[in-house]
């Protein structure tokens, strides 16, 4: 099972990488959380951005490295898009309900 | 939002290095060319080049392996006295939430009575089936050490209790067996097991974890709001669905325990009453608190300071809940439950907190904002 969920993380790396345009979905409610088109962020979740706005996305000590050394990254950063789905989504967010589409 | 940076996405769990400043090596990128250990049959992963560079062959790292092992085993028979059993109930993997190992035991109806976690399946626990590492650092926080997670769990309960904040759902240390437990030998290659069993100790079925009795009704604030906002309430209207006793005491526990991992998703809501129009309110419970009790302060995240509610005022009960914290008796919990090094931290946030709970018409958020300024550079 672990497994699986390993192959679903690289998978939803895989879409990132050749740039399709994905968004985060409740998968009982369908309500979208979050889309990524193009570079851009689109939050429908107020709450969630203002977060990532406010507070950011904390980067765990072994991480840091690969977001340039950067303790937060905030909405605003060029790394967002990387931070919040290397980093808040597997960290913060139920995968069993809210999971990747494109 | 623009990216203009262009970058190629990683695979999250095999990629980057160590570099905690409170780690005792700090590798710096390059790989010398005389290291013993060349290949990564015990499956380490994300923290194989670590490992390479602070052992210098098999023998020490099996060495290290064994201490970690007899410190774990230490660690199990140091709190089986104030263990709890609960050999009635079968033990079923949550493979979906979280990156550290967590297990519901259910009853014989296939109920969910509890949610568990034991000890060393924590991200960067070696049982861990995600970030396996022989350290003690935490690779998620700083200042967090690992193989007490179960402890902090049980602290936020008994602090929660102790403060009159009871907003975590009754949690307490159990010995559990179970075959489903991760352990780390399964993730050793086969040519190497051999070894691998000569020189540590077999798996061990059982195991110390916290035990926290199941929520039952409740899903998570995250899930809650993003209804809400489906239904197309205002900031107004998602105020008042919450308990605004719930709403104040969660506050008060977050700060106090200097939380380090309040996202949306940690906190759960449940069903508590109806208002005079029949909507439902929401209590608020705080569960994964395993990220708390930092042994400096800093990193604190209460999300909760996000909705529309932490406009409100601290009120007079609040007032007097947090002058009424006892530090001498709360650091006595520290110290039975193995986190004294975390002592001196709480008593710079308490005292602290007290002295903002004084200012008059004071908010929620402003609490917060300030709580938040604690250990971090000015």
């Amino acid at each position: 099972m672990k497994r699986t969920i390993l192959l679903a993380a690289s998978a939803i790396t895989a879409a990132f990488t050749s740039g399709e345009p994905m968004k985060l979905v409740n998968t009982r409610t369908g309500f979208v959380v979050v889309e990524f088109k193009q570079g851009k962020a689109e939050f429908h979740d107020r709450f969630l951005e203002a977060e990532m706005t406010e507070t950011g996305i904390l980067i765990p000590p072994a991480l840091k490295e690969s977001f340039q050394n950067k303790e937060i990254v905030f909405l605003s950063d060029p790394l967002f898009e990387k931070a919040f789905i290397e980093i808040y989504y597997p960290l913060c967010i139920a995968s069993s309900l809210y999971q990747w589409q494109n | 939002m623009e990216i203009t940076e262009s970058y190629s996405y990683l695979d999250p769990f095999t990629f980057g290095t160590w570099d905690s400043e409170s780690s005792p090596f700090i590798p710096d990128g390059n790989i010398p060319d005389d290291l013993q250990l060349k290949e990564d049959l015990w499956g380490f992963g994300f923290y194989w080049e670590v490992i390479q560079k602070k052992y210098q062959s098999v023998e020490e790292l099996y060495e290290a392996l064994s201490r970690l092992y007899a410190e774990i085993a230490e660690i199990k028979e140091r709190y089986r006295p104030i263990a709890k059993e609960y050999g009635e109930f079968e033990v079923v993997p949550n493979l979906y939430e979280g990156i550290s190992g967590s297990y519901y035991l259910v009853d014989e109806n296939g109920e969910k009575q509890f949610l568990i976690k034991p000890l060393d399946e924590e991200a960067g626990c070696i049982h861990s089936s995600w970030f396996p590492t022989l350290f003690k650092d935490c690779p998620l926080r700083a200042h967090i050490e690992l193989y007490l997670s179960s402890m902090r769990e049980v602290l936020a309960y008994q602090i929660a209790e102790m403060i009159g904040t009871p907003v975590v759902p009754k949690t307490e240390l159990g010995i559990i067996t179970s075959d489903k437990f991760q352990d780390f030998s399964e993730r050793v290659t086969l040519d190497e097991l051999k070894r691998y069993f000569d020189n540590c100790p077999p798996v061990q079925s059982e195991k110390i974890c916290s035990v926290q009795e199941y929520v039952v009704g409740s899903k998570s604030l995250f899930e809650a709001l993003h209804d809400f906002q489906m239904a197309g309430l205002s900031d107004l209207e998602i105020e008042k669905r919450f308990d605004k006793q719930d709403f104040e005491d969660a506050n008060i526990l977050l700060w106090v325990t200097n939380d380090t991992d309040g996202h949306m998703g940690n906190f759960l809501v449940y069903p508590k009453g109806v208002d005079a129009i029949g909507n439902e309110i929401l209590g608020i419970k705080k569960i994964d608190n395993g990220l708390a009790f930092p042994d400096k302060n800093g990193q604190l995240q209460n999300n909760l300071a996000l909705l529309p509610n932490a406009k409100m005022m601290l009120t007079e009960e609040g007032r007097a809940k947090i002058d009424a914290i006892d530090i001498e008796k709360m650091a006595e919990k520290y110290e039975k439950l193995g986190l004294s090094s975390a002592t001196i931290a709480m008593k710079e946030r308490i005292t602290h907190l007290k002295q903002l709970a004084q200012k008059p018409n004071i908010t929620i958020k402003e609490i917060n904002t300030e709580m938040s300024k604690l250990g971090k550079k000015r």
